[in-house]
């Protein structure tokens, strides 16, 4: 027995059209749920738009600095060479992203250095100090683990 | 920003439409194509206008007075485009008549397109929502870049310091970050409104040129299930959200495609379209590298297949004409490839008895097509593979391809061909680490072609209108 086109046709639209719909349906139902629970921790560490919340952190320093050149970095983990973590990763590129148009080099060769530190570990020792290495003192502390540091070698 | 963000994005679509519509061949109802030049219009405007954007703060810096420029641009535009609704009026209003019927296939393609673009709409806002600075590519690269281009401003050349890294892909075209920094200078802000903006218009671009130009070349059905489909696939809604480039290749490589396929559809006037097809093929190349692969491929392609069918003589005058489009924007790519850029990466890296030992190691191009073979299966996320319901769909449907879109398939399959084909051997090269290279990319590069793929099937396949009223009885293909 064999079906018409027409008949096959009234089959083949409906379901495509309904693949498509349950496929955008349910990214639809997963990205209103994740914007709603990314609500409960906005402005945190934990925030989902990790970007936004690194932008936010070093704001007051990207105001602080000149509009060009290059500045050093260093953070929970040791500066220059391989990254330490994946987070530490990560949270080197937020930095380079917020202080665009500055360029931050995973260095303490420059004379001035971004210091980049856990936000919870600044916030109970006050002010990062133990994570400064010798030869610097600090410059300014923006808060929420963001430093800068000058070097004293000149 | 309410008034000057609208302005930064109407401004150069429609300097586009304008642009289409006074070149717009005669032959073909610009009231009828209207749908059609707005969706070319939306990348064509936005291309461009980085492109000439770019260009500006190269030249003169990051004075504001290239918006003037812009609205004189449009200002000239709206004079030639009336002189050209005058005189074309009374042939547009005469050829612009069309049924106003609609089937029932059309309108339950347009119930079952509407709530696919309610709920990608919803999808797009709630991502952006939570990520408006977006993913990765975008931090390290486009916006990054973006930035470096807005903030920087007369130091703009910043953005392409070695001191940054091989992971900002300095020497990535710069199409998207253009965009988003031209954007910025209208609003006067680094706001994400722009980016998300941008990811927005390019993502919807696609659907709404899949259903314009299937809707003009095949039926409004055709055109309506297509745009449900790609909008249905919710690779191409996420990767728009994410900002990512590839969003932006897929609508130039589509309108390519679509400029080609227009191409076939008038004697009088097809070099226009041959040009807009340099142009979109140009602007695929100043938004990625990997853009440059395909723009060589779709040449190549339209080469081939013109001078198979129409001799090498008439060929070579199409590829003329379509250089006359691409030589701007392939200048502009140029110019920033060997004057600006630093080398590529990948390229950088290669050397040839280690390019040769990857090239002879077959067990790389088995990991290459397990993934482009796990991907394929996989595409369009939905409950079952795409492209296994795409051919049961096309196997109930029927096939029917007009005689004067079969160049035009031929050359978009050829130049997707090509292009997926350099991609399996930029994998088997590759210096990266081979499995993490392909679980990394290879689905973006899949998006690329996808819309490009679903314009061709749906060209192909015979509309839902005819589809659900003829029996299965051979017919004669439309000429």
């Amino acid at each position: 027995m064999s079906i018409d086109r027409s008949t096959r046709a009234k089959v083949a639209l409906p379901v495509i059209l309904t693949l498509a719909l349950i496929a955008s349906g349910q990214a639809a139902y997963d990205a209103v749920l994740k914007y709603r629970d990314s609500r409960a921790s906005l402005g945190t560490p934990e925030a989902a738009d990790q970007a936004g919340y690194n932008d936010r952190r070093f704001q007051a320093l990207r105001e602080a600095l000149p509009g060009r050149g290059v500045i050093g970095y260093l953070d929970d983990g040791r500066a220059g060479g391989s990254f330490t973590s994946e987070e530490a990763f990560f949270n080197y590129f937020y930095a380079q992203y917020s202080l665009a148009p500055v360029i931050v080099v995973r260095s303490t060769v420059p004379q001035l250095v971004v210091g980049n530190f856990a936000e919870a570990a600044a916030d109970t020792s006050g002010s990062s100090s133990e994570s400064i290495p010798a030869g610097f003192h600090m410059l300014s502390d923006f808060g929420a683990g963001v430093v800068l540091l000058e070097s004293e070698a000149r | 920003m309410i008034l000057s963000l609208p302005v930064a994005f109407l401004l150069p679509i429609l300097s586009g439409a304008l642009a289409l519509w006074i070149l717009w061949p005669e032959e073909r109802s610009r009231r009828a194509d209207i749908w059609l030049i707005g969706a070319l219009a939306a990348g064509l405007g936005l291309g461009i206008a980085s492109a000439a954007y770019f260009v500006w703060l190269v030249l003169f810096g990051s004075s504001r007075m290239f918006i003037a420029i812009e609205v004189i641009g449009f200002a000239m535009l709206t004079g030639a485009a009336l002189q050209v609704a005058r005189r074309s009026l009374a042939t547009d209003l005469a050829s612009g008549r069309q049924s106003t019927q609609t089937s029932l296939a059309s309108r339950f393609s347009l119930a079952g397109f509407v709530l696919v673009l309610l709920a990608t709409l919803t999808s797009f806002l709630a991502v952006s929502a939570t990520y408006p600075h977006s993913r990765w590519d975008a931090i390290t690269i486009w916006n990054m870049r973006a930035r470096f281009l807005f903030r920087g401003a007369d130091q703009w050349s910043d953005a392409f310091s070695g001191l940054l890294g091989s992971w900002t892909h300095a020497d990535y075209p710069l199409l998207l970050p253009a965009s988003i920094a031209r954007g910025w200078s209208f609003v006067g802000s680094d706001t994400t409104a722009v980016p998300v903006l941008v990811a927005g218009l390019f993502t919807f671009a696609i659907a709404w040129l899949l259903l314009a130009s299937l809707s003009s070349l095949r039926s409004r059905g055709q055109g309506l299930v297509a745009a449900a489909v790609v909008l249905g696939w919710h690779e191409l809604v996420m990767q728009g959200t994410w900002q990512y480039a590839d969003v932006p290749l897929a609508f130039f490589i589509l309108a390519s495609v679509v400029a080609i396929a227009l191409a076939g559809t008038v004697t009088d006037g097809r070099d226009r379209f041959l040009v807009l097809a340099g142009i979109m093929a140009g602007l695929a190349a100043w938004t990625k590298n990997e853009g440059l692969l395909f723009l060589l491929a779709f040449f190549v392609a339209h080469f081939a297949v013109t001078a198979h069918r129409r001799g090498w003589r008439k060929s070579l005058g199409d590829t003329g004409s379509m250089l006359l489009g691409l030589a701007p924007i392939l200048a502009l790519v140029v110019w920033f490839k060997w004057g600006i850029a630093p080398s590529n990466d990948l390229i950088a890296s290669l050397d040839l008895s280690t390019t040769l030992g990857r090239l002879t190691d077959m067990s790389r191009y088995g990991t290459v097509l397990a993934g482009f073979a796990i991907r394929l299966s996989r595409l369009g996320g939905w409950l079952v593979s795409a492209p296994v319901a795409l051919a049961l769909y096309m196997l109930a449907v029927g096939v029917k391809l007009g005689e004067r879109e079969r160049p035009a398939v031929a050359t978009a399959a050829l130049a997707v061909g090509l292009t997926l084909a350099g991609y399996f051997f930029v994998f088997v090269i590759t210096p990266h680490d081979l499995g993490w290279h392909v679980a990394t990319s290879l689905h973006r590069l899949f998006l690329h072609a996808w819309p490009s793929l679903l314009f061709i099937f749906f060209l192909f396949a015979r509309v839902p209108e005819e589809a659900l009223t003829s029996p299965s009885v051979p017919q004669r293909a439309r000429g």
